[in-house]
């Protein structure tokens, strides 16, 4: 099985909906309005929204078929599950390792352990592509 | 002093805005500026256009965009629209621009005309039971058909005229590559071919992305000639000659240089940056001969293969030219009326301009039967229809189908908030701006299409059940199965139905 | 099949998992000096405080039996029979089909002159776990080698409390990288957290003095209570010394991590790697290397073809407040355009290295995100002319990349676009 969250940038909008909705999936309550007005802490998003002139995307984790950030972990801390890689949040010491090497940019670093999208594993479509509103965001699940 | 009191008031409520800024992001005419500095949303009410892309798209519903209550001082006949138009001109001593359908408060027949229904005497028919055809076919119809029998097989001798068929009788009309995106034009060629219906391409001619829609694209031809050349001719299905539009009668078109981009360029065959200007008249039509000349060469162009569709607005004499229309060799007249659309046109034309479409064609319908040339051509109705129930309307007035083109932009996200002419679209559809016109997918756009279609195809289906009428043929021109609602004696007359009641 | 490992870090585990990648029933036989499951070297700072092993396993017990690997630990190979193919440990001797080598690496320990006492290292569990047992009741602590480790080390000693000195024979930490910017920016760090560093000397002698130990500089004397050498590390291959094995600084090995004897590999530390670009053998004892050569070598052992990547020094650190990537060659040649990039106040610095419109080299200080895309970059030999004032400017972008480009790399790691 492989999972692909795809940014068909041709109709990526950048109204990044996608990142406010993948905070609110990843807060405490999941409540838009609790997690960005009254929780006092809100990780970052999962998502890496970019642009450059004209051209807009969102980057997730793409799921690489040979991942590199699970070969350059220093902890061994990354592995793939159920077709999504995974970051061991108890073993991740935020060396960094993975986000010198993924070639998209998709991991980000939080305060001490990196992160990156989970492809909202309990659901079975990521919020994100859920509420993109122009169907830009495409699941891809093989 | 050169301000005028904003139209609209964008309201914020605090305890739901979550600072996103899609509002900031999303809005093209600039109501929104966030200041990093002092992290705040900053709102320029006098900028926004009412076109609701911002409150649509807050994730917390944060936002109301509301009337402004500050006006001017209450006038029934000075009224703030007459101010501020007036205003406006003092200031730039130019026309004011509009753009989508006249949206003055004239009378709406369409509302004062009822559906009739079968009641025991003539039973119903329940369409999902029974079958209900929809389908048509628009062109000249053969008065008698002659037929040959040969060694036990029966052959057609007559040679019939071509046809367009189409699965229901809604098309799509002509809104142009240039006035609307590429985008835009995708969505409605494909959702064309999917209904099994038509698209027609406006004067912007025919992008090369859009070939592959061929058998579903009417290709127009108007007074500019743009775009045209003999693969696009014979690359649609048929070709419509636009001799005038509903919004703006008598007016031609205007494409700004600045929304000539390379590929319209390319398209319409011109050079980039240079304003597309289609004259009022054709210069080489001044008579109904000139326009027998003219639909004659397309024909031979397109070796009699294709239907010729001639294209008016609706005006007082419209009947007079339509029977002019049918003798000249048409196969198709379309009729576009004063409530239909456009991309942009001074508001002094589109909204004093023209008559209804119920009304001219009725006059139409009637007078080409009184000249027992009505089978030679088929009516197409366009300007304003809304609903199907309408379009059922328009088809018992006398019309073999219907066009539409606002109620098929608003099924891709249009508000009608009238701003198509300034090119900034906030839902990518009237503009070129890339930014904007990544805005309609064309998956969604075109899926919204056949979904509306389909869903006015049912009610269609729905109401000639409910009459007893299992084909939609049956309702052409069927006025006796309408009845107007406070309607004149004289009005009743031209629309040759009787009043309810009677 | 029988496959033999010898060692028990990256490599290793990359070569299981390369191995049990293409045959899941061959013998797996690991056989490693070290008595413990492979852990984390570059987390080895983390044994300062306390001896939880677990805490930087690399991979746990499970994994071993997962993959059904027998494991023959705290044993040292003696010699080896290549022609035989056989390994001798102490007592026993083995057979293999095909052999490994990931013996890692060893600690540089200087020969300091006319002292006899301790030098401690730190470079596997062992002299971490020594160095740890012997800090209690030691104060002032003299590092030497002012590279990764030693410029590492001495941020968690001086965190420690320890009053720590770190003696640097060039003009500043991590000189190795080629860029005095870089050295500059670290070495002011390192000062100001306190740390006593003295640049651009050499320790001539040291002798114990009463409890304490005097170091003898070129130019002065200082005392401390323990020595810690930092000078790098060597690959370990005493065992293969007197072999037919082809050897330089490390064991010579092809793009497939062969090396010049059949069925016999070695990756890790302990291997050096053709690189044809540069026609040299080259030893870059980093963690990805590990790993992927160690990976690359099993495929081709299980009778797989794989070919290692060119490989270039990459690394990622923290030095007190100061984040940092650096990624390929920083040290220009003369036709080689720099990019570079300064902002003081942030402690920002970036600096791109450009051979024949190539990045070659990169490096990012203080913000490091998304730094993976200039390695992709990097990796891939794109060019990068058309763009490389947006790469120095903004903010690491994926959307830089020229479209066809960003699709490429796409379908290369994902698979098909549809």
């Amino acid at each position: 099985m492989k999972r692909r969250v795809m940014c068909n940038e041709d109709f990526c909008i950048g109204c990044r909906l996608c990142e406010v909705h993948c905070n609110v999936k990843h807060s405490k309550s999941g409540d838009i309005i609790l997690a960005y007005k009254y929780e006092e802490e809100r990780e970052p998003s999962r998502m890496a929204f970019e642009e450059k002139d004209y051209v807009c995307g969102s980057i997730v984790c793409m799921n690489c078929k040979d991942p590199l950030c699970v070969k350059a972990c220093s902890m061994g801390a990354i592995e793939i599950k159920e077709g999504t890689v995974a970051i061991d949040d108890e073993r991740c010491v935020g060396c960094w390792m993975c986000v010198m090497v993924c070639p998209f940019g998709a991991i980000k670093r939080g305060d001490k352990k990196a992160f990156k999208c989970d492809h909202c594993h309990d659901m079975e479509t990521p919020v994100c592509v859920l509420n993109c509103p122009n169907k830009a965001l495409v699941y891809e699940v093989d | 002093m050169s301000k005028i009191i904003p139209e609209f008031i964008v309201k914020k409520n605090e305890d739901k805005c979550i600072n996103c800024k899609v509002c900031v992001r999303q809005c093209s005419e600039e109501v929104y500026k966030y200041f990093e500095d002092f992290d705040l949303i900053r709102i320029y009410d006098d900028k926004c256009v009412g076109c609701h892309r911002c409150d649509l798209m807050c994730p917390t519903d944060a936002l109301t965009i509301t009337k402004n209550n500050s006006q001017y001082k209450e006038n029934s006949h000075w009224d703030n629209y007459t101010i501020k138009s007036i205003k406006k001109q003092a200031e730039t001593g130019g026309m004011i621009l509009t753009g989508s359908g006249n949206d003055k408060p004239y009378t709406s027949y369409w509302d004062r005309i009822l559906l009739d229904a079968s009641q025991v005497t003539n039973p119903a028919i329940d369409p999902i039971r029974e079958p209900m055809e929809l389908r048509t076919y628009l062109g000249k119809k053969s008065d008698k058909l002659s037929i040959k029998e040969e060694n036990g097989e029966i052959f057609l001798e007559t040679e019939l005229s071509p046809q367009l068929k189409i699965e229901t009788p809604i098309m799509f009309s002509a809104m142009s590559y240039g006035s609307i995106s590429l985008n835009t034009c995708e969505s409605l060629a494909s959702a064309a071919s999917k209904l099994g219906t038509f698209y027609n391409t406006g004067e912007g001619g025919l992008h090369k992305k859009l070939y592959k829609y061929g058998k579903n694209t009417i290709g127009q031809v108007a007074s500019g000639r743009f775009g045209v050349h003999t693969d696009y001719l014979n690359a649609c299905a048929a070709i419509e000659i636009k001799i005038g539009q509903g919004a703006k009668p008598g007016i031609g078109g205007h494409l700004p240089g600045e929304k000539v981009t390379v590929e319209i360029s390319q398209t319409r065959m011109m050079p980039p940056g240079t304003d597309a200007i289609s004259p009022a008249p054709h210069h080489d039509i001044y008579s109904i001969e000139d326009l027998k000349q003219l639909i004659a060469l397309i024909k031979e162009a397109t070796d009699y293969e294709k239907p010729v569709l001639v294209k008016i607005a609706a005006v007082h004499n419209s009947a007079a030219i339509a029977s002019g229309i049918a003798r000249a060799g048409a196969d198709v007249i379309v009729i576009d009326g004063f409530r239909g659309g456009t991309g942009a046109a001074p508001s002094v034309i589109r909204d004093n301009t023209g008559i209804p479409i119920e009304v001219a064609l009725a006059v139409i319908d009637q007078r080409l039967r009184d000249e027992s040339i009505r089978n030679d051509v088929s009516i197409v109705a366009a300007g304003g229809i809304r609903s199907s129930a309408d379009a059922v309307k328009a088809i018992a007035l006398g019309a073999d189908a219907v066009y539409i083109g606002t109620a098929a932009l608003v099924a891709m996200g249009c508000t009608l908030c009238q701003k198509c002419y300034k090119g900034k679209c906030n839902w990518g559809l009237t503009t070129q701006d890339p930014v904007l016109t990544r805005r309609l997918n064309p998956a969604i756009g075109s899926q919204n299409l056949v979904n509306l279609v389909n869903s006015w195809s049912l009610e269609i289906k729905e109401i000639i059940g409910s009459m007893g009428i299992n084909a939609i043929e049956a309702l052409r021109g069927n006025r006796y199965r309408l009845r107007g609602i406070g309607l004149s004696d004289v009005e009743s007359d031209i629309l040759g139905i009787e009043h309810a009641g009677m | 099949m029988k496959y033999v490992i010898i060692g028990n870090g990256t490599s290793a585990v990359g070569a299981i998992e390369g191995i049990r990648s293409m045959d899941q029933k061959g013998e797996i036989i690991l056989i490693s000096k070290e008595n413990c499951i492979s852990y984390s070297k570059p987390q080895l700072y983390q044994m300062l405080d306390s001896d939880d092993l677990d805490k930087i396993s690399y991979r746990d017990e499970e994994f071993y039996v997962k993959n059904n690997v027998s494991k023959i630990l705290g044993r040292s190979l003696k010699s080896v029979d290549f022609n035989k193919k056989v390994l001798f440990l102490e007592k026993e001797s083995i057979h293999y089909d095909k052999l490994l080598i990931a013996t890692g690496a060893k600690a540089n320990i200087p020969d300091l002159k006319g002292f006899s006492g301790e030098i401690y290292s730190f470079t596997n569990i062992a002299e971490a776990n020594n160095l740890r047992k012997s800090l209690d009741n030691k104060n002032q602590i003299v590092i030497l080698g002012g590279g990764l480790i030693g410029a590492k080390l001495s941020e968690y000693l001086v965190k420690m409390g320890k009053e720590v000195t770190l003696i640097v024979s060039s003009k500043g930490v991590l000189s190795s990288l080629g860029d005095e910017k870089i050295s500059d920016i670290l070495n002011k760090e390192i000062l100001e957290n306190g740390i006593k560093l003295l640049l651009s000397r050499k320790v001539v002698s040291a002798k114990k003095k009463d409890s304490k130990i005097e170091i003898t500089l070129d130019d002065e004397k200082i005392m401390c209570d323990a020595i810690v050498s930092c000078k790098g590390v060597k690959p370990e291959i005493s065992p293969f010394e007197k072999t037919e094995l082809s050897i330089g600084r490390g064991i010579k090995v092809d793009d497939h991590m062969k090396t010049n004897i059949d069925d016999v590999y070695a990756a890790g530390d302990v291997a050096e790697i053709f690189n044809p670009l540069e026609n040299k053998y080259l030893n870059i004892p980093i963690l990805p290397n590990a790993f992927n050569g160690g990976y690359c070598a099993g495929i081709n052992m299980s009778g797989g073809e794989s070919k290692i990547d060119t490989i270039y020094p990459m690394n990622s650190l923290k030095i007190f407040d100061i984040q940092m990537i650096t990624m390929g060659m920083l040290n220009p040649e003369k036709n080689d355009e720099v990019l570079t990039l300064l902002d003081s106040e942030k402690k920002i610095y970036k600096k791109l290295v450009i051979r024949e419109g190539k990045l070659i080299g990169a490096a990012l200080l203080g913000d490091v995100d998304r730094a993976g895309i200039l390695n992709n970059i990097i990796r891939s030999n794109l060019d990068v002319e058309s763009i490389k004032e947006d790469l120095l400017n903004n903010k690491i972008n994926f959307y830089v990349l020229p479209r066809n480009v960003r699709e490429d790399i796409i379908k290369s790691y994902t698979g098909e676009i549809k």
